[in-house]
């Protein structure tokens, strides 16, 4: 989090929900992501959740489905008016770092995405990559790393320094 | 965690947009005796109700075994908004600290 997402989230027009976009591009999303949401104590943001739980229920009779494909299955079947955030401000990790195929390389970092969110953002979720060490070292490596009340870190730029976080944590 | 809002009542609610005080706190749902001991250390309001001695340790999004976590990701959010607190839901490392905004409109 970089910058103040209430005070963002008070300017925004009217929506009972915001949502994340879980694509790879900055355009609109037809495909959202659960890891960023923002909702109001509405009957509408009750419903989407109630309803999200019951097509999860659904699916993971049959499938390995996660939370974010009932929400998005929802989202298709009915017309919940969501909000989106956009990802220049709340890029995923498509969006701010890239998109590496194997989702494992916290090393991988693509300047023309990052050219286009804002600077910085107001919050930057780390996804779009596998596995908690390759989480530290990426938001390590681009100064994102902070434990509260300390701090932030300055952004590792050494291989030496990558692999002693790389022992640190795994 | 969530962050839910919890507004001075007689500046109206957040959704209002008239809040001239409203103070964001964080709430942290346990889900496990670890992670209670965890929360517990910390300054947030921790809540226990989806507390589960048979919930899986799975940390992988996308396996079958992790559906159970995310199904109480569900339930927490619906506890809130039943309690008329607006949610910030990020699922990511966060700074904790306690906000206070003053909007004057």
């Amino acid at each position: 989090m970089l910058r103040d997402f209430v005070d963002d989230f008070l300017m925004m027009p009217m929506h009972d929900v915001y949502l994340q976009s879980a694509e790879q591009h900055f355009g609109r999303a037809n495909s959202h992501c659960t890891g960023v949401m923002f909702l109001r104590p509405t009957l509408t943001a009750l419903a989407l959740i109630e309803a999200t739980i019951e097509e999860l229920v659904k699916c993971m009779a049959t499938s390995a489905c996660t939370d974010q494909e009932a929400l998005n299955a929802v989202l298709l079947a009915q017309e919940f008016n969501v909000g989106r955030l956009d990802p220049a401000d709340y890029p995923g990790g498509a969006q701010y770092f890239g998109v590496e195929p194997t989702y494992s390389d916290p090393l991988f970092y693509n300047e023309s995405a990052r050219a286009q969110c804002n600077s910085p953002p107001i919050l930057v979720h780390n996804n779009w990559l596998v596995g908690r060490a390759n989480k530290i070292v990426r938001f390590r490596l681009h100064g994102l790393w902070s434990i509260s009340g300390e701090k932030p870190e300055r952004p590792w730029r050494h291989t030496t320094e990558v692999s002693s976080v790389f022992r640190e944590v795994w | 965690m969530a962050w839910g809002e919890a507004n001075e009542p007689e500046h109206g609610s957040l959704g209002s947009r008239r809040c001239a005080a409203c103070t964001t706190q964080a709430v942290a749902f346990a889900l496990d005796l670890e992670a209670l001991d965890v929360a517990q250390s910390t300054d947030v309001e921790v809540r226990t109700e989806l507390l589960s001695a048979s919930l899986s340790r799975e940390s992988n999004y996308g396996s079958a075994s992790f559906q159970p976590v995310v199904m109480q990701k569900l339930r927490a959010l619906q506890l809130l908004l039943r309690e008329g607190r607006t949610i910030f839901f990020l699922d990511t490392v966060l700074n904790v600290h306690v906000h206070v905004h003053v909007h004057v409109s």
